[in-house]
C-alpha cells in the first residue's frame, strides 16, 4: 500500500498527533494510543524546515518530539527544554535551532552547544503567543495578558525593537484591558496583526510614528483564540473565538466580511492553506473542519475523538493530488478560455471606447449611410454604458 | 347541490370501474362547501379507511399463521429515535482512545475513587418559594449536599472559596418569573460547567401518592448517553452521587436521556418477583436540556466552550440529536 499523504497534522489534548488525508477523508493517530497521556498534551507545533518534511511538536511536560513525515514515525530523540514555568505557548525553528516560548514569558533560542550562550528574552509574564516573521526569521512578536505586543530582534535581544502602546481610555475614561492572544506578521510590509481576548483585531505598523494600533476592530463578543493570515489574498485575516464563531476580517475595510458556520465549540487553532483558498480549523468540539474561504462551504469535517489544540496545514501535494492537478489545469484552461473570450469582447469594444475615438475609427472603418451611422451612434452611445456593467459582472 | 350530484355520479362510476381498476382516487371532500355534509363525508371516509385497515391486518395475520415459520418478520414502525441521523461521535465502548481520554479527564478523580462528592447548592439571588422548596428536596435526593444562600455573590468569587472548603461541585438553580428554569453544574477543581434549561418542575407537593425518602445512598441510572458529549454529561451527573449505592434502601435516581431531553426521576423500587417491579415516586421531577458545556469552572465570558447549542444551525433536522 502506498504511504498515505497527510495534508493536515493536528495535535490533541491527549498527546496524540493525528494526520489527516483530505482526499480520502481519513485520519490516523501517528503515535501510539497507549502512550497517550494528559501530561503529554501537545501544546505547540511547527514545521521543522520550509520543506515541511518534519513536524516538531511541544508537549506539556516540556519535551519536544519530531515526527518525520516521509519516514512516518516519531524520531527517538527527545529534546527537553526547561527554563521558565508553565507550558509551551509557541514553538519555532530559527536556522535549525529551537525557539521556545513558555507561559512565564521566557523566550529562548536553544543552542546545541551548551557552552555558547543561548539567547534568552524575558517577554513579560502571562505570555500567550509568540510568532516568528516568516520573511525575517530573526524578528519575533510576543504578547499576553496585560502584556502588550512587543517585537524583538534575536540579534539585539536586550530590548524590544517595537513596544506597542495601549489605546486611549474608552468612553467612560476607563483603561482598556490588554490581552494579546495571537500575533501574525503581514507579508510585504512590517505590519503586525493581533487578535485579543477582548474580541479586538488590531494592526500595528512599527515603521509609522505611532505606537498605538493603526486599525482596531471589534469582532463579536468573545475572546479570539485563533488567528490566521490568508496567504492567497492579501490583507485578509481569519479569526476564531471561544464560542465557535470563525470570521473573515478584511484589514483594508476594517470590516468582518464573512462568518463560517458549523462549529459547536470553541476554536483553538486556524490555519489557511499556503496557496489554495482553504482553511482548516480545530477546536474543543473534537472536530476538524475545512472550509472554502470564499464560498463559506464546509468542504470536509472529521471527528477526531479528542479535544484538539493545534494544527498545521501542509502545502505538499501527494500522489492523490494528481487528480487535483488535472482539475487545476482544467480550471486554468477554462479560465484562459474565458479570458480569451473576454479579450475578443474587449477587442470588439475597443472600437467603441470614447466618442472621439469612435468617430475617427468610424470615419476610417465604417462607410455607411447617415441613417445607419445614427443608429450606430445610438448603439455606440449605448455601448459605453454597457462597458462598466460587463466589468462589474466580471468581478 | 351540484357538488352533491357530482359526488353521487363519481360514486356510481367508481362502482362500475372497481371491477376494472382497484384503486381510484377518493373524491375531494374539501371541495364540498357545506360543513355538515362535508363532516359527514369525512366521517364516512374515515370509517371506510378503518375498515379496510382492519381487513388488511386480519388478512396479514392469517397469512402469517398459514405460513408458520416462513412468515415475513413483523413490521417495525418508524419512530424519530429509529430514524435518528447517524452520529459519528457515538461512542463505541471498546474505543481505546475514548477510554484513555476518559480515564484522564476532569471527572476521573471521582471515578478513580480519589475524591468523594461534596456539593454546594445555591440559587439566584432572592429566590421564591418554589425554588427554595426545590432546593430542600434536592437536599434529600443527593447525599452530602449543603445549601447556601446566594446573597448577590458573584459565582466567580464563590468558586475559590468553595475550593478552599473542599467542595467538588457547585449546583446553581436559576430562577425566572418565580419558577426554577435553569441549572448550572460546575465541577470544581477545574472541571466542566454544564448549563441546563430546566422545565416541567414538579415538587413533592405537586405529585400525588408519594413515598417517604430515606437516607440511603441512591442508585444512579444514566440512560441513553451515547455520544461523546453525552458521555461527558453523564459522567458529570454521575459524579454528584456517592460511589457506593446502598441497595437495601431500594432508592434510585434516574437520568433518562431521550431526544436531547434529560428526564430526572426519583423512585423507590420493589421487586415483586423477578419480572415485576413496583415503583413509588419520591421527590421532585424535572426535565433538563443541555444548553452549553464549558471547559473549566464557571466563566461564561472568557471561558472556552466545548459545546454550545446553536438553535439555527443545529435544530434544522427533527431527527438529529447531540446527547
Amino acid at each position: 500500500m502506498a504511504a498515505p499523504m497527510y495534508n493536515v497534522f493536528v495535535g490533541a489534548e491527549t498527546g496524540l498527533l493525528k494526520g489527516i488525508t483530505l482526499k480520502k477523508s481519513q485520519w490516523n493517530n501517528l503515535n501510539a494510543i497507549a502512550s497517550a497521556d494528559r501530561e503529554k498534551e501537545i501544546c505547540a507545533m511547527c514545521w521543522d524546515n520550509t520543506d515541511e518534511s518534519k513536524v516538531c511538536f511541544g508537549l506539556k511536560n516540556r519535551q519536544v518530539l519530531v515526527y518525520d513525515v516521509d519516514a512516518q514515525s516519531v524520531e527517538d530523540e527527545i529534546h527537553t527544554f526547561d527554563g521558565g514555568s508553565g507550558k509551551f505557548r509557541a514553538l519555532a525553528k530559527v536556522e535549525g535551532k529551537y525557539l521556545t516560548a513558555v507561559e512565564s514569558g521566557l523566550v529562548k533560542l536553544w543552542d546545541d552547544d551548551e557552552d555558547k550562550n543561548s539567547i534568552e528574552i524575558e517577554a513579560g509574564k502571562d505570555l500567550f503567543c509568540m510568532e516568528q516573521n516568516p520573511q525575517k526569521s530573526h524578528i519575533i512578536g510576543t504578547g499576553g495578558k496585560e502584556n502588550e505586543l512587543k517585537l524583538w530582534d534575536l540579534q539585539r535581544h536586550s530590548e524590544p525593537i517595537f513596544k506597542a502602546k495601549n489605546v486611549k481610555n474608552d468612553w467612560l475614561n476607563l483603561r482598556v484591558p490588554v490581552w494579546v492572544m495571537g500575533v501574525q506578521f503581514l507579508p510585504g510590509s512590517d505590519k503586525v496583526v493581533t487578535s485579543t481576548g477582548h474580541h479586538q483585531v488590531r494592526v500595528y505598523d512599527p515603521q509609522s510614528s505611532q505606537r498605538r494600533p493603526v486599525l482596531d476592530i471589534e469582532v463579536d463578543e468573545y475572546p479570539l483564540t485563533a488567528i490566521s493570515l490568508r496567504y492567497d489574498q492579501d490583507n485578509q485575516v481569519l479569526v476564531g473565538n471561544t464560542q465557535g464563531k470563525m470570521a473573515l476580517v478584511d484589514l483594508r475595510n476594517g470590516k468582518v466580511m464573512q462568518v463560517y458556520k458549523g462549529f459547536a465549540g470553541g476554536i483553538r487553532d486556524i490555519k489557511c492553506h499556503p496557496s489554495k483558498p482553504l482553511v482548516a480549523s480545530c477546536g474543543l468540539d473534537r472536530h476538524i473542519r475545512i472550509h472554502d474561504i470564499d464560498s463559506r462551504e464546509m468542504v470536509n469535517k472529521l471527528y477526531l475523538k479528542s479535544r484538539l489544540n493545534c494544527l498545521l496545514f501542509s502545502s505538499r501535494e501527494g500522489e492523490n493530488a494528481t487528480v487535483n492537478k488535472s482539475e487545476v489545469q482544467k480550471e486554468a484552461d477554462v479560465e484562459s478560455g474565458i479570458e480569451s473570450e473576454d479579450e475578443d469582447v474587449w477587442e470588439n469594444l475597443e472600437l467603441v471606447k470614447t466618442k472621439t475615438v469612435k468617430k475617427k475609427e468610424k470615419e476610417i472603418v465604417v462607410k455607411e449611410d447617415k441613417v445607419d451611422r445614427k443608429r450606430k451612434k445610438k448603439k455606440k452611445s449605448d455601448k459605453p454604458k454597457e462597458v462598466p456593467m460587463i466589468a462589474k459582472k466580471r468581478k | 347541490m351540484a357538488s352533491r350530484r357530482k359526488n353521487v355520479t363519481r360514486a356510481e362510476e367508481s362502482k362500475d370501474e372497481k371491477q376494472e381498476i382497484q384503486t381510484i382516487p377518493r373524491p375531494n371532500i374539501s371541495r364540498v362547501k357545506n360543513k355538515q355534509i362535508r363532516s359527514e363525508l369525512y366521517r364516512k371516509m374515515k370509517a371506510e379507511k378503518r375498515k379496510e385497515k382492519l381487513k388488511e391486518k386480519k388478512r396479514e395475520k392469517q397469512e402469517a399463521e398459514a405460513m408458520g415459520e416462513e412468515a415475513p418478520p413483523k413490521k417495525v414502525p418508524k419512530t424519530i429515535e429509529s430514524m435518528r441521523v447517524f452520529d459519528e461521535t457515538m461512542v463505541n465502548t471498546q474505543d481505546e482512545e475514548v477510554m484513555k481520554d476518559e480515564s484522564q479527564d476532569e471527572m476521573s478523580s471521582y471515578f478513580n475513587r480519589k475524591t468523594t462528592p461534596k456539593i454546594l447548592l445555591t440559587t439566584t439571588d432572592r429566590p421564591t418559594t418554589r425554588t427554595r422548596k426545590l432546593c430542600k428536596e434536592l437536599k434529600k435526593v443527593i447525599p452530602n449536599i449543603e445549601i447556601y444562600k446566594r446573597r448577590a455573590l458573584d459565582l466567580k468569587k464563590v468558586i475559590p472559596q468553595a475550593l478552599a472548603k473542599d467542595f467538588t461541585d457547585i449546583l446553581v438553580i436559576n430562577e425566572d418569573r418565580k419558577e426554577p428554569n435553569g441549572l448550572v453544574i460546575s465541577h470544581l477543581p477545574d472541571g466542566p460547567t454544564a448549563h441546563f434549561k430546566m422545565s416541567s418542575v414538579r415538587l413533592t407537593t405537586d405529585i400525588k401518592k408519594l413515598g417517604r425518602v430515606t437516607d440511603h445512598h441512591p442508585e444512579v441510572m444514566l440512560n441513553n448517553f451515547n455520544t461523546r458529549l453525552g458521555h461527558t454529561v453523564g459522567r458529570l451527573l454521575a459524579s454528584l452521587f456517592p460511589h457506593d449505592p446502598e441497595f437495601q434502601g431500594r432508592r434510585v435516581a434516574t437520568f433518562h436521556n431521550q431526544r436531547d431531553f434529560i428526564f430526572f426521576r426519583h423512585h423507590r423500587y420493589e421487586f415483586r418477583n423477578s419480572k415485576k417491579v413496583g415503583l413509588r415516586e419520591l421527590g421532585p421531577r424535572f426535565t433538563l436540556k443541555l444548553r452549553s458545556l464549558q471547559k473549566g469552572t464557571f466563566d461564561s465570558k472568557y471561558g472556552e466552550y466545548e459545546w454550545i447549542h446553536k438553535r439555527h444551525e443545529m435544530d434544522t433536522s427533527r431527527r438529529k440529536f447531540f446527547l
